[in-house]
This record gives C-alpha cells, sequence and structure tokens, in this order.
C-alpha cells in the first residue's frame, strides 16, 4: 500500500501540490503545541484540518459552528478530543474522521473499538516497533502512524512558560529549550493561550516503519525551514538527518516496577 | 445524589476511609490499575472490601484505569469476569478497548469514566454516555465550573470531580515524560512523577510542578452546579491523611446539606487539611485557568507531618485506659487531641503511660509500640490520637 502523507506545514509551501500528499492544517485557535497555525479562511477548499486541543464546552460549540459554515472547506479532521466525533455526527457531515488521541492509542483493541466511530486512527508512538507493527497487520489501511516531527511527551493547560517568566519577573517566551537537571535530557516546550506541550528536544524519525502496510504518515514539519519538495525527496531517499530520535521504537515501558523498587 | 469518595490503597485504609465517613470508596486490582506499584487489592480482597462496605450501606469502586497495551489484552476479559462477581459497585475505566469488553460480553458492570480521559466538555461526555452506557464521568481536574454545569445539563450523568489532593501539571493522560526519562508508563501505573524534577531555563533551577487541589471553599457552588461524587486523591497516603481529609470534607458536606456550615468551619476545616498536607494548595481550575499561583517555582518542597501519635485499639471504660499503638513520639505533659469515626474532638493532656507489662514509662518513642493512656472520654477502636495544634473557636 502507497501510504498518504498529511504534512503539517511550516512555511507557505503548502499552496504547492505535493504527490501522494496533502496538507494538514492546524487551526487557529483548537490547535495547541504548534506555531504556525492558520485561520480557516486561509486554508484551500477540502483540505484536513488539525485539531490537537483538549476542547472546553464553548469551544467546541464554536468549533461547531465552524465547521456548519465552513464544511466545503474541511474533507478530514486529525483530532485528539473524542467530542469532535459528536459534532461531526450531529451535523450530518462528510467529514473523513482521523482520531489521534496522541497518547491513548497504543493497543488493537483500543483502536477497533474506536474505529466503529471513526475512519482512520493514528497509532500513539508511545509504543515499541513490534507492537506498532502488530498493530498495523491487523488493522492495516484503517492506521496511521507519525512519521516525522516533534514527539509530544506532555500537555498541559497550564502556561508553563509565561507563569515562570511572571514569577521570576523575566521577559516572556513561547518556545523554549529546557534541560532536566539530573539527565541534562533537553525538551522543547511549546506555549500558547491554550496551554503547553512539551515535546522531545530530538525530532521523532520512524523511517524503519515504512516498509508496513497502514494509511497515513502524519508528517510534522512545523518547526522546519526547508522546501517541502525538497525535504520530502530527501527524506524518502532515506537521507540521514541529525538530532532525531525514534523515541520508543526501541524502548519497552515498564509496567510494574520489580518489587524491591516499588517499595522505595 | 451527594456521594464524598476516597481512596484506599488497602483492606485496612479502605475500612478507615469508609468510618471516617466516605460514602464510597475507589480501589485498585493487582492489574490494569494506575498505581500499579500500591499494595492493591487480590480478587478475594475486592470481594472482602464489597462486603465490609455494603454491610455498613456504602459503595466500592474498582479502577480498571490504565491505557492498554497489546500485552495487557489476553487476560483482561477473565479479568473483567472475575471482577463482575465481585459485587463491586462499577469499574472507573478509561479505554474505550476496556469498555467494549465490558459491552460486548454483557457484564454487569457499571462504567464510570476515567478523569484520564480527559473530559472538558459536553459531546465527550455525550459519547461515552451514547456507546458504552456510561453511568458517571469523572471530569478532567481542568473543568471550570461552567463546564461542569454545561456538562451535567447536556449529559445528565452522575459527575465526580476530584476536590482534594495531588495534581499532574498535564492534564491526565497527557503524558509520557516518565516513560522517556525512566521508562515507568505512566499511563499504566508506574508514573516517576517528572513533573516534580527540577529543569534548568536559561542557567536558572526552573520547575513546573503543580501545587495540590483543594476545594473546600467552593464545595457548595459545586453542589449547585451538578456534582455529584467529590472525590479524594491518594491511594498511596497513609490512615492519617486519609482520615483527617474526609472526615473534614464530610462536615463541610454535611454542613452544607444540613444549612449549618459556617465560614468559622469552612476556616477550620482549611487549617486542618492545610496542616496535613505536605503540599500548598489552591482551588486550582474550578474559577478558571490558573496562574503562576497555582505551582511552585522552587523545586519540591513537602514537609512531612508527624501530627499522628497514635491509634487507639482498644478502650477500657472501667480503668479509662486506652490502648494505643504509637506513630510518633510523645511524652507525659504533651496536649492531645482524639478524633475519631463517632468523636469530634476531645482535647486533653497526657499524665499517664504504661507500657505493654503496665510499667510507667514517660514517652512513647517506639514506633508501632504498645502503650497505654489514661483517657476520661471514652473512646473507640479506630479513634486516633494527634497533637492539638487547633481550636475551632479560634477561627471566628
Amino acid at each position: 500500500m502507497k501510504q498518504i502523507n498529511l504534512i503539517i506545514p511550516g512555511n507557505n509551501d503548502y499552496k504547492k501540490k505535493v504527490e501522494n500528499s496533502c496538507f494538514l492544517f492546524p487551526l487557529n485557535d483548537y490547535s495547541i503545541g504548534i506555531t504556525k497555525t492558520f485561520n480557516i479562511t486561509e486554508i484551500p477548499e477540502y483540505s484536513y484540518i488539525y485539531i490537537n486541543r483538549i476542547l472546553d464546552t464553548s469551544s467546541i460549540a464554536s468549533l461547531k459552528e465552524l465547521l456548519k459554515n465552513n464544511s466545503n472547506k474541511v474533507k478530514g479532521i486529525v483530532f485528539e478530543d473524542l467530542g469532535i466525533i459528536n459534532i461531526i455526527d450531529e451535523l450530518n457531515l462528510k467529514i473523513e474522521k482521523i482520531l489521534y488521541a496522541t497518547h491513548a492509542l497504543t493497543s488493537t483493541l483500543t483502536i477497533k473499538t474506536y474505529l466503529n466511530f471513526v475512519d482512520t486512527c493514528i497509532i500513539s508512538p508511545d509504543v515499541t516497533k513490534e507492537e506498532t507493527e502488530s498493530i498495523i497487520n491487523e488493522l492495516k489501511d484503517k492506521v496511521g502512524i507519525l512519521l516525522f516531527g516533534r514527539l509530544p511527551l506532555m500537555y498541559s493547560r497550564r502556561s508553563l512558560l509565561t507563569n515562570y517568566n511572571e514569577e521570576k519577573g523575566l521577559p516572556l517566551d513561547n518556545n523554549k529549550v529546557i534541560e532536566e537537571k539530573l539527565t541534562g535530557y533537553k525538551f522543547l516546550f511549546t506555549e500558547n493561550e491554550y496551554g503547553t506541550v512539551i515535546y522531545d528536544y530530538l525530532k521523532y524519525d520512524a523511517r524503519e516503519l515504512l516498509n508496513n502496510n497502514y494509511k497515513y504518515n502524519i508528517i510534522n514539519l512545523d518547526t522546519e525551514a526547508c522546501d517541502i519538495e525538497d525535504w520530502l525527496t530527501n527524506y524518502f531517499n532515506n537521507i540521514k538527518l541529525e538530532g532525531t530520535t525514534n523515541g520508543f521504537l526501541d524502548r519497552k515501558t515498564i509496567y510494574k516496577l520489580p518489587p524491591k523498587e516499588a517499595s522505595k | 445524589m451527594i456521594e464524598l469518595l476516597a481512596p484506599a490503597g488497602d483492606i485496612d485504609k479502605l475500612k478507615f476511609a469508609l468510618l471516617y465517613g466516605a460514602d464510597a470508596v475507589y480501589i485498585g486490582g493487582q492489574n490494569y490499575s494506575l498505581r500499579a506499584n500500591a499494595k492493591n487489592f487480590s480478587i478475594n480482597a475486592i470481594k472482602e472490601a464489597c462486603a465490609f462496605a455494603h454491610s455498613i450501606g456504602k459503595k466500592v469502586y474498582v479502577t480498571v484505569n490504565i491505557v492498554l497495551h497489546n500485552e495487557d489484552v489476553p487476560n483482561l476479559l477473565s479479568y473483567l469476569k472475575e471482577l463482575s462477581t465481585c459485587n463491586v459497585d462499577a469499574v472507573i475505566v478509561s479505554d474505550v478497548g476496556v469498555m467494549n469488553l465490558i459491552k460486548e460480553n454483557n457484564l454487569p458492570l457499571e462504567i464510570h469514566v476515567s478523569t484520564q480521559a480527559s473530559i472538558t466538555n459536553d459531546k465527550a461526555g455525550l459519547f461515552y454516555k451514547n456507546n458504552f452506557n456510561a453511568k458517571r464521568l469523572v471530569l478532567a481536574r481542568e473543568t471550570s465550573k461552567e463546564d461542569i454545569k454545561r456538562i451535567k445539563d447536556a449529559t445528565n450523568l452522575d459527575l465526580e470531580c476530584f476536590v482534594h489532593g495531588a495534581m499532574c501539571t498535564a492534564i491526565s493522560g497527557r503524558c509520557v515524560l516518565s516513560n522517556e526519562l525512566t521508562l515507568r508508563d505512566a499511563n499504566r501505573g508506574g508514573c516517576a512523577q517528572i513533573c516534580r524534577w527540577e529543569f534548568i531555563k536559561d542557567g536558572n533551577t526552573y520547575s513546573i510542578s503543580s501545587k495540590d487541589l483543594n476545594m473546600i471553599p467552593y464545595i457548595k457552588e459545586m453542589i449547585e452546579v451538578g456534582v455529584n461524587s467529590f472525590k479524594v486523591e491518594g491511594r498511596m497516603r497513609g490512615i492519617y491523611y486519609i482520615a483527617v481529609v474526609i472526615n473534614a470534607y464530610r462536615h463541610i458536606i454535611d454542613g452544607i446539606k444540613n444549612n449549618t456550615l459556617t465560614e468559622q468551619d469552612k476556616k477550620y476545616y482549611l487549617a486542618i487539611l492545610n496542616r496535613v498536607a505536605n503540599r500548598d494548595s489552591t482551588p486550582q481550575f474550578f474559577k478558571g485557568v490558573p496562574g503562576k499561583e497555582g505551582e511552585y517555582f522552587l523545586g519540591r518542597q513537602e514537609e512531612s507531618n508527624q501530627d499522628f501519635l497514635g491509634l487507639v485499639l482498644d478502650y477500657d471504660k472501667e480503668t479509662k485506659l486506652a490502648t494505643i499503638e504509637e506513630r510518633n513520639l510523645f511524652s507525659i505533659g504533651d496536649k492531645v487531641s482524639f478524633f475519631g469515626p463517632n468523636l469530634e474532638e476531645y482535647t486533653t493532656t497526657i499524665n499517664e503511660i504504661f507500657d505493654e507489662d503496665d510499667n510507667h514509662i514517660t514517652t512513647a518513642n517506639k514506633p508501632k509500640m504498645i502503650v497505654k493512656v489514661r483517657v476520661d472520654a471514652p473512646l473507640s477502636r479506630y479513634d486516633m490520637m494527634h497533637i492539638k495544634v487547633f481550636d475551632k473557636k479560634d477561627f471566628i
């Protein structure tokens, strides 16, 4: 199966046609952790939009109005909040529903269950390569993966950079590299008025999954200043990228600590 | 229905929570629960817990709230079937895979949707109601007063909200920092609390740690907007913390129900809760997104509370001797206070202490040593003795 790339653009290249790819537009006021977001009026007709906020009641009501008034604009939605399933159904819109509940789509059973309500699920990047392939083998064109981009590690409703800067009387910033004190591990904090996302500082690269039979690749070029066509050509020609991680693909997480550790 | 819901990490804590005023407790089984490293309950212990709770007209909810990986699935159905024989009142679930197994197999398990599902709007609530017949939503701690009301109006489901205890900096369920730094899976019960670690920003120590939650000032408003269950966090906490916190919220809720709650009561119980906690607390998101006042900025600031002096095991009405299991050092001359399931507060000074062989001693100084103390007021098993710190009359 030839996968379809859903590309979050980092510059104005979204006006180009890119083979085998669609652009995925993070929507103003409904996205978080993204530097470049779009107003609904800016995006071309029949596009995919990206809504990764956990929404409050008034936001979901306003989103419903937005979808109702712009149904011709939206071919599909990649989303996190399950309430969006409900509003698409209530409006009886023919919009492709792609669920990307970042940390919740980690088993075949879970994803199969969600597929009763959505068209496609993006497998969480929190699982190993073996787990990912096991899910893909069973669900094939009903699933996609995060192929490239920042690896999301935490989503907080709080303004974690602003609060600190205000407390310390420092100038405001909303995009900052921060280091864990003991390990020296680096994170990227990105904040907007709806909260803060913490990413791995290294960029996530899951090209080792490309040989599998699934539908969508999410490619997040939000922070890449590049020509998209050139970038894709290089990427799919397997050019080595500096400063990348394959996240949890070869790092299995522990469920329970051994008894001695647990008692500490 | 208004319910005070307490955490219980084991059968002892469960008994204390229920006896000190909780209407229900939530517990974890030995698998599939988000406190993987707590003692937790075997199937037999869950049966015992349910039998005890039901015998005094109270309820038990069991958390099955991990986010599943494929390796967790093979034994899940048999576990759910076992749970359905335990007479539990509900299961608290976050993963729709678990909900689906319950639904497809017609298991007699009422579904409460875990806070890990991050429900902050009415439409998400309806998703669980309409598709999985969920009876209750445990809302995200980030849900505001207005959103709680709208969710209630739209879903007409029971709503459960956290009112007290620790908070994630993240929206619950939306964090894998622990996975990244320690490989301990936060969404399967192994969270290493990275949000309480220290970071470096521009060469300075930087923190993202949240203060705890404390909703004492807003319980009445929460009732008015439709919250049914008032949930205290802390399955890893000890019996003294559970007893003090549950006792305080019991008095607050009953005072509201009976229309007898005064500002003095609120101030008094707030002081008590602040004393027993080891971290600062605020109401957090109820009135809007908290700013810097909701966080710590100077690293981890926790103080151990040593107010708990002893647990009453027995009381002899004739000799007026209370048998006490020591928890923190106390001596002759100390001013102490007793409280319990049927005892609001009794203050006295310790005049005599006897060891197990009835020898006079001046100090109880060994953890869990058994001593006898003469107390004029009749005490009961499960009463507790602590340092006398506050007096309600001082909170006018």
